[in-house]
């Protein structure tokens, strides 16, 4: 790891300053992912801003049927918060399926969901990938079975998060303090960005943005389920996930629904339109099936992934039907 | 206050004093913003108990407890630990003369044979502490789910879960 400067500011406010001060200064929260880049030398930031000191940026509260998750929360804190637990289950199940219990003691939910990809030519210090300011996606020509099959290219990297994909089936937006000190709502529908729009960052946030906390509405009572198919049982990302919300009506008909897959895609990928079709219909196996083949339309897999279709159409139909009490 | 303390403050790149308890002792180390808290403690402090296997988060050979909490070593640095708690597997062997030689789940490892090269076996002790201090009596699925962050090369799994279990047996007076 290269030397870098450290500062551990009081404030938001502070930290924002400091980014704005110094272009090459990185933020840090629990440092795992960071810390990972540094130590491989994929980023060499001359300045830390350490976020661990800054007051009130953990910390999970309802208001009027919302909730607010600080931007330095733990992971491991949502599994088992009463509150997260009542009005968010999907985002608790999502974050069991996390890493290791080490890892969720260390990392954040805004880390988690702003973590860079795992793909292995972008890790890989040796390789000056398009990601990293190259001029080609080293995974078309190579190993790909673990890239993109939906929304890929140039780049094809995908979402290795599973707290992003809940939280957007959730609906949730990040609330972000800016350079000059206002405040932004960014929903997480609009904070992701494939590479298509911009093949080196995967969010819409300029350096010196700040996340300080998540909203989402609450989701007690509806029906739910986050699974995710992993070649190792913990510690592995997903090679596909799914976070499945729906609302049914007292005659079994889907009133809404959300499915929102990881893994498969640069980002949380939204799959509104298999989403779309269970609503007004019972949650029967044809409506499951339609729903499952929707989800993965459009799918463009590389030379070693197209096992990433059957099991992506698979995982949706098993949280379908346990959505439906299976 | 001085200008160094301010909260503000930007600090290093060389070395600079970090404040923090480790094994419950205060002590003050000199290091640069970039050492991690494995290598200060392996290097500063020479409590090399604690484990450098892979060093990027992905085996859990260097676990420690800080603030209470399991934790990767390898991946936390020095720095962030200013004025927080830390406890490695140096702090589990009694160092006087009325207190044990060896905690419970180091006996526990002991009576299952919880290892085979034992290289990985401070941090997995390390682990099941953690683990035992948030849940007592854990299930045999609760104890494969919660030593999930530690590999053995070895392969000894069976006998680590049978050594955690008899530990929180053995902790919970039952034994």
């Amino acid at each position: 790891m290269k030397r870098f400067s450290f500062a551990a500011p009081g404030s938001a406010r502070e930290a924002v300053r400091l980014l704005a001060e110094n272009e090459d200064a990185r933020l840090m929260a629990g440092g795992v992912d960071l810390g990972h880049e540094m130590k491989r030398g994929i980023r060499s930031p001359s300045l830390v801003v350490h976020l661990s000191r800054v007051a009130r940026l953990d910390g999970i509260t309802l208001n009027d049927g919302r909730l607010e998750i600080g931007a330095l929360t733990k992971i491991q804190a949502l599994e088992s918060n009463e509150v997260v637990l009542e009005h968010a289950p999907l985002l608790a199940a999502a974050a069991r399926e996390v890493a290791t219990p080490q890892l969720r003691a260390m990392g954040t939910v805004a880390g988690n969901i702003l973590q860079r990809p795992q793909c292995w030519y972008y890790r890989d210090p040796d390789s000056f990938c398009l990601r990293k300011g190259g001029k080609h996606c080293h995974a078309v020509a190579g190993d790909n079975r673990y890239h993109a099959i939906l929304g890929g290219g140039p780049c094809h990297i995908v979402c290795p998060s599973d707290l992003a994909p809940a939280l957007l089936a959730l609906g949730a937006s990040a609330v972000v303090t800016a350079p000059d000190e206002t405040e932004r709502t960014v929903p997480l529908s609009e904070l992701f960005v494939g590479p298509g729009v911009d093949p080196h960052n995967e969010h819409v946030l300029a350096h010196g943005e700040v996340v300080t906390r998540l909203v989402l509405p609450s989701s007690a009572g509806l029906a739910n389920a986050f699974l995710k198919a992993r070649e190792r049982t913990a510690w592995d990302f997903a090679l596909s996930s799914v976070s499945a919300l729906c609302d049914t009506g007292p005659d079994g008909a889907v009133r809404s629904a959300r499915l929102v897959l990881g893994g498969v895609a640069p980002n949380p990928w939204d799959a509104a339109e298999a989403a779309e079709s269970l609503v007004g219909r019972p949650l029967d196996d044809d409506a499951i099936g339609a729903a499952a083949a929707a989800s993965v339309r459009g799918a463009r897999p590389l030379r070693d992934n197209a096992y990433k279709v059957e099991l992506t159409q698979r995982l949706v139909t098993k949280a379908l039907e346990r959505l439906r009490g299976d | 206050m001085i200008e160094s303390m301010k909260s503000d403050a930007i600090r290093g790149p060389g070395r600079v004093p970090v404040r923090l308890k480790v094994n419950d002792r205060e002590v003050e180390l000199s290091v640069e913003p970039r050492t991690t808290l494995l290598d200060a403690l392996r290097q500063e402090l020479n409590l090399t108990g604690t484990k450098r296997v892979c060093d990027s988060g992905a085996c859990g050979a260097c676990t420690v407890l800080l603030d209470g909490e399991a934790v990767y070593s390898c991946m936390t640095l020095a720095i962030t630990c200013e004025g927080r708690s830390v406890e490695t597997i140096e702090s589990l062997t009694g160092s006087s003369a009325d207190a044990p030689a060896l905690h419970p789940i180091q006996e526990a490892f002991i009576a299952e044979d919880g290892y085979q090269c034992g290289f990985c076996t401070p941090g997995q002790i390390m682990a099941a502490k953690s683990l035992l201090a948030r849940n007592a009596a854990p299930s045999h699925e609760e104890i494969r789910r919660g030593m999930s962050g530690n590999l053995c090369r070895c392969g000894a799994y069976q006998k680590i879960f049978a050594a955690v279990g008899r530990a929180a047996h053995e902790m919970s007076g039952e034994g």
